[in-house]
């Protein structure tokens, strides 16, 4: 069975660069890490290799991006993809799909690919179904358990509090979210070794990608401005005994119950 | 009534906290400290904050430095159990030449001198007890002490600041320095982000590594290099280990645990500044909450425990980060006086900031505030750094 994995490289904290004109973020600005809910699916995906399996991973990303594939590498992926190209940044979630599903499409056929429900950064969810319809699969979203028997995946699919059983027929994608299962963390030894893998870089003329259906000249959906939540949050802290702090705490919530109450409040 | 003496300290971190909080105790003082961000947030939390009796981060010529950073922060604890963050893990110094031996050997005689327990060890099974995942063939032998331990340098910076304001200093948190107000060669005070002037008698730049750009804003060039701190979170193989693992010295790199992880660094005084893989000139501004690291550093560990450590090598690797620290040529701290008057420094703590911040903090403020220089005022001092620049 061949098995693909894609994982994003996200920025890890919000001292990230936004592009004036085209209000994207600034790929390579900061310090980035594996998406989140990426590394759930590639838990997914090491649990579900088996003897002769092969399985291989994806990125589209700058070339620091390179440490996301590192990570996949030394947690048991067999090779490693960077897809970078001029001509992919500033893609939108099409665009995005178009470039993953060529790459699957020119180093597959896969049995299964997974990803990451969303991404930590730009959480549109959209990728992993626009993949799947391009490559003319089905596709499982949310899914926390999948197991292959034979041509069949059976899957188990999140929504909500509820749990659905699903089978579909190979090749299927899958994304699975944050919390699905518990993910192994690379050993020391493993990330030495893989850091010492090698990367196969991977442009859209590769691919055979004509760079004015990606990127940011084939983008259909346009950001149109990107703005900082102003936090509302308040700490206040409490001080004195016991029953004084238990009195201020109580006076504290029955103010914002009243607030609530009248369509207004602080967030404390 | 005399009039104080009016100090301006920029930086809430560690050095900027303990100096404030030691000025406080002058009724003559009146002491400001200005933070751009939030107190001991900067790269004071990403010390190790470890404050062993006898390891090598510090010659054994300094001991009253270390004994007296230790004591503050027990005392802190004391007074307010938790206030210093202090994690009482013990510590075992590997011993890898008979120099090493020598130098633990002294740190232990001192520290048994001040009431602490401290032994040195050959017998292998008995090191093993202490921390079963060592390889005992590559040491000679080790130091060990079950009194010391690690500090937690944000919760240290926090209760100095509690303190000092409660003596009446003055904390203005968020309040970027953004000019050093310089006339006839003499710093009068500052000017803030927001357009506001101070005006200071003594003006103490408490930056850490953002001192040489501070420095620039008094026209100065603060002998300064960023060495990378670079820290791996690993997970142990048992998961939970169920005993306590020690502050592990070598003198390449140190471990220490860190609620279920093991914090793994490379040492301070390993790296070389003229490596441009160890060191450089770099904007901390720009470092990043958590990861940005090399695979230089997790190779470098890798090694250093596949020979010394070996129960480590297939710990899982969590999480990271990087932090800059702020070294001189000398690996020792710029204290005191600059060429610019009245603009004084209290940076270059290196990887030593927790430790030496104390005895440093003491004797700076009795030198602001009553003159009185001391032997660690004048081995700590720029002027030694000119020297070996032949001015």
């Amino acid at each position: 069975m061949k098995i693909a994995i894609c994982v994003k490289y996200v920025p890890v904290d919000s001292k990230v660069q936004v592009d004036p004109a085209t209000h994207a973020l600034v790929r390579g600005s900061g310090a980035g890490e594996i998406n989140p809910s990426d590394r759930y699916a590639v838990e997914m995906a090491r649990r579900l290799k088996g003897d002769g399996d092969t399985l291989d991973v994806f990125t589209m990303g700058p070339a620091d991006a390179v440490r996301a594939l590192k990570v996949v590498l030394a947690l048991g992926a067999d090779h490693a993809y960077l897809l970078n190209d001029k001509a992919f940044a500033g893609s939108d979630t099409l665009g995005t799909a178009k470039v993953l599903a060529a790459a699957l499409e020119h180093y597959g056929p896969y049995d299964v690919v997974l990803m990451g429900s969303a991404s930590n950064d730009g959480a549109t969810g959209q990728v992993g179904p626009m993949t799947a319809e391009l490559l003319g699969m089905p596709d499982v979203t949310d899914a926390v358990d999948l197991r292959i028997d034979g041509t069949t995946a059976s899957v188990s699919k999140k929504a909500g509090d509820a749990l659905f059983a699903l089978k579909a027929a190979l090749p299927v994608l899958v994304t699975v979210p944050f919390g699905a299962n518990e993910p192994e963390l690379p050993t020391l030894r493993n990330q030495v070794a893989a850091n010492q893998h090698d990367i196969i870089e991977v442009t859209a003329a590769d691919l055979g990608i004509d760079p004015a259906t990606v990127g940011q000249a084939g983008a259909l959906s346009v950001v149109t401005d990107t703005m900082q939540v102003v936090q509302k949050k308040q700490a206040v802290t409490v001080t004195g005994t016991v029953d004084e702090m238990a009195n201020k705490l109580a006076g504290l919530v029955e103010g914002q119950l009243k607030a609530l109450q009248q369509g207004g409040g602080e967030h404390v | 009534m005399s009039k104080k003496k009016r100090i301006g300290i920029i930086g809430g971190g560690i050095s900027g906290t303990a100096l404030g909080f030691n000025l406080s105790l002058y009724d003559d003082a009146d002491v400001t400290l200005f933070e751009k961000g939030r107190i001991g947030c900067g790269t004071t939390a990403k010390s190790a904050g470890t404050v062993c009796l006898f390891d090598d981060s510090l010659n054994n010529r300094y001991w009253d430095v270390r004994l007296y950073g230790f004591e503050t922060y027990l005392k802190m604890e004391r007074e307010r159990k938790g206030s210093a963050g202090f994690d009482k893990t013990g510590t075992l110094v590997c011993a890898t030449s008979e120099k090493e031996v020598d130098r633990i050997k002294a740190g232990i005689a001192l520290a048994e001198s001040a009431g602490y327990t401290g032994e040195y060890i050959t017998d292998k099974a008995r090191i093993k007890q202490i921390l079963p995942m060592l390889n005992t063939d590559t040491i000679l032998g080790a130091g060990y002490t079950a009194d010391d331990g690690y500090f937690d340098g944000t919760m240290i910076s926090n209760t100095f600041a509690q303190k000092m304001e409660a003596n009446g200093g003055t904390i203005l948190r968020g309040a970027n320095v953004t000019e050093i107000v310089i006339e006839n060669g003499t710093a009068k005070g500052v000017k803030t982000a927001d357009g506001d002037r101070y005006d200071f008698d003594v003006v103490v730049d408490c930056t850490g590594p953002w001192s040489r750009f501070t420095g620039e804003m008094a026209g100065l060039d603060v002998p300064i290099w960023h060495t990378k701190a670079e820290a791996f979170f690993v997970v142990p193989p048992e998961k939970h280990l169920d005993y306590v693992f020690p502050i592990l010295k070598f003198p390449a790199f140190y471990a220490l645990r860190a609620g279920n992880n093991i914090f793994i660094c490379k040492s301070h005084l390993s790296m070389n500044l003229d490596d441009p893989m160890h060191a450089g000139q770099w904007d901390p501004d720009r470092l990043p909450e958590r990861e940005g690291t090399d695979d230089y550093f997790i190779d470098f560990l890798f090694h250093q425990f596949e020979k010394n450590v070996p129960g480590l090598t297939d710990a899982g690797l969590n999480s990271s980060w990087l932090s800059y620290r702020a070294e001189t040529r000398d690996f020792l701290p710029i204290v005191g006086d600059t060429p610019v008057k009245n603009y004084l420094l209290a940076t270059g703590y290196g990887g030593n900031g927790v430790i030496e911040a104390p005895a440093v903090s003491r004797d700076l403020a009795k030198y602001i505030m009553r003159g009185e220089s001391t032997l660690l005022l004048e081995e700590w001092a720029f002027s030694r750094l000119l020297k070996d620049k032949g001015e």
